[in-house]
């Protein structure tokens, strides 16, 4: 559920800027019938526009779209006076051609003044993200307790021995009354259970083992409602693992055996934690103590794997290759040596279990840059519909997209309402290169795949419909990163491509199929 | 170009002389590689050889059918990538290779046939453009068979025998010149045969109005499909031979969307739907784009003594100027579409016949 | 037997009826008059008849035969062929070329289809004209070379849709020879006019369509009698 609410947040997000570039190309579309393909190169335009106002001038991505949309709709208005203006009512594949040849210019001139490097726009923010919807993960009084709960297990940690385990007991009771509230919460039931097996850490016996089984219990709800939580897979191994260290003889070989199944799948989420790697490696250690011969060796072969492994994660962590260069030859070492410098590692080794951290972390991560970009995007839609609906400019300019002769011979000055529509998508065009920039690379071939997008954007949405843009920038953002997380990020190009077809062939209208703008 | 001359001579066969001249090109054409030995010539030739052959494949689909596909790269690199993947990985030679790789391409055309022709108009174009990223993001995607973004590298190729005696190895460019000849004069003698055939006709009633050429018995959905599979085939073809020759291809030199325009362009800036079209499109764009490349022109600017090689403007020039070619495709596209939408043989007659009226 | 018989046809387009319950004959040999105000459906109907749109409901019989889903090219192949209101000439070919297109319908050889071909222009008096464009033809030519074009297909039936529409009173009348000899030629027309004085001269019959009904059928004398039909007419005025 919220991977799912993640990806739907951060594609309406995308879908935003996605819905501005649709409707510069509509309106464009709209008004001289033309398929602008330098659309996407126009938006690049605005990404290095933007670039130079912040790298030169220091002027935030944000802030620089006030110099950005009346720059890039002077473009618009003299391409358009320039170029577009000659062929309009011409061959349609004429009219591409132009505005594909436009594109190359634009494009190719820009590799001559910054080459074809990437560039990157880092503000402050750039890669700063906050959290949304915490109230409808958490509701208020399932929080309180839970928090209560997280609150009294810190203190559990700190305090001696003593006050330990009441501390700890009490800290399962206000996750036991949490769980009343809300039951289906992975986090509670993940923090219970921890707080139930570092209890029986410091128990032993019968006592020990049914807290165990009891912290199990609470893992085995927690799995399936965390959406493969690398925290419940590894806390789960962890205390089997525990369990495992109580009991003695076959019981023992199960738990483990059942400890390595929950620490591959933990592997799977996070492959390159050190902790679950040295907590693996021990409880492989502990699993061959039980066995002799070839079963305990290769045991101690394989605990030896993760522990290099766990060593060459740190290495590339602490960001010096050369301080364990060793280990790529040492696997051949013998059993010997492996036990000795396993049981070195992991003598006194006490794992620590890993809380499902507070509420702040609760909720929806939204990217700030985006989220910001968002709000300007929708204040710019409204701006332009207000504009198209109510100024006389605008009403002119949709007369002219519904019939260009009527609005002609209404006295209306079509030739002013095409270099207005062209520069208004330019300006469209570019504002959503500005809103991105902070969060994209730039680079001069960057437009053709926002042209396409755009294309896309319009069609679905019928062309020439600003409302249908607006829909379709969002079902294309939302479709993009839903098929990133449920399919896999290089095939969402291609579904999106697919989906575009479909819509081509059953619905070639659009959503918006009638109604323009 | 107006056509005031009577029926008989419209379909008379070619003068006297023009045959002579045709001859007297292909002799010379056969013989070339004997007088001029010099690799980066013979690179030249082979250069135009492909780009007549790309050109003339989208002439039969875009310029006499009317379907303007932007999307002729899915049959350029269909037919490259079976053609290296078959050599590569199961030691198929590829003058085998590339007959696999027509047969895949045509299955391709086929489906995006299917697709493309119930639109028209801008819709066609986008959906063309459309399945050609498909193919091209599959390509990438499709790691264990088409080696993903790293693309793929030939070692050697396969000496060509007939029985025993080895009629080349292909260590030099010329199997290569001969090969990249016989081609375009093949795709060339395809197009002429087309167009003096009912084929022909019903192609260009197509392209002049789909709704007439319907009304008349014309199966538009039949006929499209022929002018594409035909097309597709040549295209494929083209794709095939450019991978044998430079040995390397990976998705975007062979796939990419660059390529499909590059292909229109050739047709564009020569005039589309005429057969010396796509030859005149490639003696201008391929010279035009080496010159660039090899910083000929760069050296030309200096020569003239107008920029001096060591001022900054000079700097500049030498740098860029190489990879200036694309930018001035974009400059030769927007002169085309504005000034000569005949294209430059056109835009030529069209001035001699100016000419001729003035003297007259 | 009818050559023609259009059962019951009706076409919508969204909620609007373009044809509502059309139905008439047509004999072997006929010139019918289809008539009717703007917007009476005349154009809709010959689109039903020849294949471009499926008729929402009922049927059209040509030579015995149900042209229920089939195409405008099966429907030409099978001897029916219409011309267009607004004309379309396949204007970077010849006129030569144009009037080809239609006899390669018959014939796979472009000799024989030029032997068609001239004939056909010569019958419609474009003898002078045939390595022109089409493109650069005027208005009456390209009327002309729109029947001829269709004369090449070798048809059973025709449907003219205007073709004297735009044409001066001389254009006009060497058009309705035109059709007459095409009737000699024991061809079946069918003709949407707005001439009435054309139209009363050339058809045997006239179906009268008013907002996509059939209003009347009559001889032209008939027609003219007919109150209903000049109260449509001076209504839609």
């Amino acid at each position: 559920m919220t991977i799912f609410l993640q990806s739907l947040i951060s594609g309406i997000l995308i879908g935003g800027v996605y819905a501005l570039i649709g409707i510069g190309l509509t309106i464009i579309y709209g008004i001289m019938r033309v398929i602008n393909f330098a659309h996407g190169d126009l938006l690049m335009i605005g990404m290095y526009l933007t670039y130079e106002l912040f790298t030169l001038l220091k002027i935030d991505p944000f802030v620089s779209i006030i110099i950005t949309i009346p720059l890039m709709f002077l473009l618009g208005w003299v391409l358009q006076k320039v170029f577009i203006n000659r062929v309009i009512g011409a061959l349609p594949q004429n009219q591409i051609l132009l505005t594909i040849g436009l594109g190359l210019i634009l494009s190719n001139t820009m590799m001559l003044i910054y080459t074809s490097d990437y560039k990157i726009l880092t503000t402050p923010y750039s890669s700063s993200s906050f959290k949304v919807l915490r109230s409808i993960v958490n509701p208020d009084k399932y929080e309180n307790f839970y928090d209560k709960g997280n609150t009294l297990y810190d203190k559990a940690l700190a305090a001696g021995s003593g006050e330990k385990a009441a501390l700890l007991e009490k800290a399962g009771s206000k996750y036991a009354e949490a769980l009343t509230v809300k039951p289906d919460q992975f986090r509670g039931l993940n923090n219970w259970g921890v707080s139930l097996a570092t209890l029986a850490r410091l128990r032993s016996g019968n006592t020990a083992n049914l807290l165990y089984r009891q912290a199990d219990e609470k893992f085995s709800q927690a799995a399936p409602l965390g959406d493969d939580d690398f925290e419940i897979a590894y806390n789960w191994g962890t205390a089997l693992a525990g369990q495992a260290a109580t009991n003695t003889g076959p019981e023992a070989d199960a738990l483990f055996a059942k400890a390595y199944e929950k620490f591959k799948a933990a592997e799977e989420i996070r492959p390159d934690s050190v902790d679950l790697l040295n907590i693996w490696s021990a409880t492989l250690c502990g699993q061959a103590r039980l066995k002799t011969g070839a079963a305990a060796d290769k045991l101690y072969n394989d605990a030896y794997e993760k522990y290099t492994a766990a060593r060459q994660v740190q290495a590339a962590d602490n960001n010096d290759s050369d301080s364990d260069g060793g280990t790529a030859t040492a696997s051949r070492r013998s059993i010997a040596e492996i036990k000795t410098t396993l049981s070195q590692a992991y003598g006194n080794y006490s794992p620590q279990f890993r809380m499902k951290p507070d509420k702040r972390d609760a909720g929806i991560s939204v990217s700030t840059p985006l989220a910001i970009s968002f709000i300007i995007t929708m204040a710019l839609t409204i701006l332009l519909y207000w504009f198209l609906l109510k100024t006389d400019t605008g009403q002119a300019i949709r007369a002219t997209a519904q019939d260009r002769e009527a609005a002609q011979l209404m006295g209306i000055n079509v030739k002013r309402m095409e270099s207005i529509a062209f520069g208004l998508g330019s300006a469209l065009a570019g504002t959503a290169g500005a809103l991105i920039s902070p969060t994209y690379y730039i680079f001069p071939q960057i437009g053709s795949t926002f042209t396409l997008k755009a294309f896309i954007i319009t069609v679905l949405g019928g062309m020439g419909s600003v409302v249908g843009a607006t829909l379709g920038g969002i079902i294309i953002g939302v479709a993009e990163s839903m098929s990133a997380v449920y399919i896999s990020s290089g095939w969402k190009d291609v579904v999106v491509f697919v989906l575009f077809l479909l819509v081509l062939l059953f619905k070639p209208s659009g959503l918006m199929g009638k109604s323009r703008m | 170009m107006k056509r005031l001359l009577d029926p008989e001579t419209t379909t008379g066969g070619a003068s006297p002389a023009g045959v002579l001249i045709a001859i007297t090109l292909l002799v010379f054409l056969f013989l070339f590689p004997r007088m001029v030995s010099d690799p980066y010539t013979l690179h030249i030739m082979i250069l135009l050889f492909l780009s007549t052959i790309m050109g003339q494949s989208w002439n039969i689909l875009g310029g006499y059918t009317g379907q303007y596909s932007v999307g002729h790269a899915a049959y350029f690199g269909t037919g490259a990538y079976v053609t290296m993947m078959l050599m590569q990985y199961r030691q198929v030679p590829p003058w085998y290779g590339m007959w696999a790789g027509m047969a895949v391409v045509v299955a391709v055309a086929l489906i995006i046939g299917s697709i493309c022709f119930r639109l028209r108009g801008p819709y066609f174009v986008l959906a063309s453009i459309a399945v050609a990223e498909i193919i091209r993001l599959s390509a990438i995607n499709l790691k264990e068979i088409t080696n993903g973004a790293e693309g793929i590298l030939i070692t050697e190729i396969p000496p060509f025998k007939l029985g025993e005696t080895v009629i080349t190895d292909f260590l030099t460019k010329v199997p290569f010149y001969y090969i990249g000849l016989v081609l375009a004069l093949l795709t060339i003698v395809i197009t002429w045969l087309v167009q003096r055939s009912k084929l022909g006709y019903y192609f260009q009633a197509i392209r002049e109005d789909q709704d007439a050429a319907h009304s008349l018995g014309i199966n538009l959905t039949f006929y499209k499909n022929i002018a594409l599979i035909i097309s597709a085939m040549l295209t494929s073809l083209a794709g095939s031979f450019y991978a044998v020759y430079v040995g390397f291809i990976d998705p975007p030199t062979v796939l990419g969307l660059d390529i499909s325009v590059e292909i229109v362009l050739i047709c564009i800036i020569g005039g589309i739907g005429t057969i010396y079209g796509p030859v005149i499109g490639a003696l201008v764009l391929v010279p035009l784009s080496e010159a660039l490349r090899s910083n000929l022109i760069a050296s030309a600017i200096f020569k003239t003594g107008i920029v001096s090689e060591e001022s900054g403007i000079g700097n500049f020039l030498k740098e860029n100027l190489a990879h200036a070619h694309t930018l001035i495709y974009g400059i030769l596209v927007v002169v085309v579409i504005l000034f000569m939408p005949d294209g430059v043989l056109g835009f030529f007659k069209a001035l001699t016949a100016k000419k001729h009226k003035e003297a007259a | 037997m009818a050559i023609l018989e259009i059962k019951h046809v009706s076409k919508f387009f969204g909620g609007l009826a373009a044809n509502s319950d059309v139905s008439f004959e047509m004999e072997q040999g006929m010139v019918m008059g289809l008539i009717g105000p703007n917007g009476a459906g005349k154009t809709t109907l010959f689109n039903c008849i020849t294949g471009y749109y499926p008729p929402s409901k009922g049927d059209v019989v040509f030579d015995g035969r149900s042209m229920h889903g089939l195409l405008p090219d099966k429907v030409c192949k099978l001897g029916m062929v219409r011309t267009w209101q607004k004309v379309r000439p396949l204007a970077k070919m010849s006129v030569v070329d144009n009037v080809m297109v239609g006899a390669l319908c018959r014939t796979g050889s472009l000799k024989k289809a030029r032997d068609m071909a001239m004939e056909q222009i010569k019958v419609v008096g474009l003898g002078q004209r045939s390595g022109f464009l089409a493109g650069g033809l005027p208005i009456g030519e390209r009327k002309k070379l729109e029947v001829a074009r269709v004369l090449a297909t070798q048809p059973k039936m025709l449907l003219l849709d205007e073709v004297m529409g735009g044409l001066n009173p001389a254009e006009s009348e060497e058009i309705i020879h035109l059709i007459l000899t095409i009737k000699n030629l024991g061809i079946t027309q069918m003709v949407i006019e707005h001439d009435m004085k054309a139209i009363m001269r050339i058809s045997d019959r006239i179906v009268v369509l008013n907002s996509g009904e059939k209003l009347a059928e009559g001889t032209p004398q008939e027609i003219v009698g007919n109150p209903n039909v000049v109260a449509a007419y001076l209504g839609s005025e």
